[in-house]
């Protein structure tokens, strides 16, 4: 397997950052091409009186994604309420999405610390 | 410079023409069911009656075969293109995996466009099958953070 980096740094920031360029823009199509599916499961989640033991990936960050086009900050803060707090950490995307999310309704970000 | 994303485009183009079956499989697949992460390599999973077929239409975009070694029934083998401006290289493995053993990785597809072109993507239950037959401390990376992401 071709598994060595490139030697020169620069080489390497310049060709990471495209590749996440390329993976971002294709998991954008994906997920729109899933919308419906992912919007449904997101859905569930808002509705849900109970923390979300597990969470999808893609269900989470669309549904954030969409809620934050529409100013919707509460149905953000409300389903980000529920994830584990791991996941939360875990995930750099979301973590952002909710934790702007926190900030524009007002309250504190201690939840993340 | 050689553009990854054009690279990427005019592999999916060769492929296409020649009429391989062929779909996304490793660091760059995982990043549609996640987060992306740093990888520098394309991968590509291929049905071993298209090897032949592939090798050549790589060898006309001047990706030539490096290396090639064989992981648990997946044959992986190892193509670079040269970037004559930064002295570096772009890698391509191509996943060749054994049709009686792991034959789910045909079913289940995503398949989004870019660029006016589909990018076949192996299903997320697939790409950690293989990922964990091949290995590998980033391969194992990635896969925990599929599984973790589920």
């Amino acid at each position: 397997m071709t598994s060595q980096f490139p030697r020169d740094p620069a080489v390497s920031i310049e060709i990471v950052s495209e590749l996440n360029r390329v993976g971002r823009e294709l998991r954008e199509a994906y997920m729109q091409s899933r919308r419906d599916e992912l919007l449904s499961a997101f859905e569930s989640y808002l509705q849900s009186r109970q923390s979300i033991s597990n969470p999808k990936f893609n269900v989470v960050l669309f549904g954030f994604q969409e809620a934050w086009r529409r100013n919707d900050f509460d149905v953000i803060v409300r389903v980000g309420d529920k994830l584990p707090r791991e996941w939360l950490l875990r995930w750099r995307e979301p973590q952002a999405f909710y934790a702007m999310a926190l900030a524009r309704v007002g309250r504190d970000m201690l939840r993340l610390a | 410079m050689l553009s990854f994303r054009q690279e990427l485009n005019a592999i999916v183009r060769q492929f296409d023409l020649a009429k391989i079956r062929f779909a996304l499989c490793g660091g760059l697949a995982a990043s549609i069911y996640s987060e992306p992460r740093g990888w520098f390599c394309y991968d590509f999973v291929v049905e071993p009656s298209n090897v032949d077929l592939a090798i050549s239409s790589l060898a006309a975009i001047d990706f030539f075969e490096a290396s090639s070694c064989t992981q648990n029934q997946i044959l992986i083998r190892s193509f670079v293109k040269n970037d004559p401006g930064h002295h570096e290289n772009l890698k391509l493995d191509l996943w060749i995996p054994d049709p009686t053993v792991y034959s789910e990785v045909w079913i289940g597809w995503n398949s989004p466009e870019m660029d006016g072109q589909l990018i076949h993507i192996v299903s997320e239950p697939s790409l950690v099958r293989m990922g964990r037959a091949v290995g590998g401390l980033k391969r194992l990376a990635e896969i925990a953070g599929l599984e973790s992401a589920p």
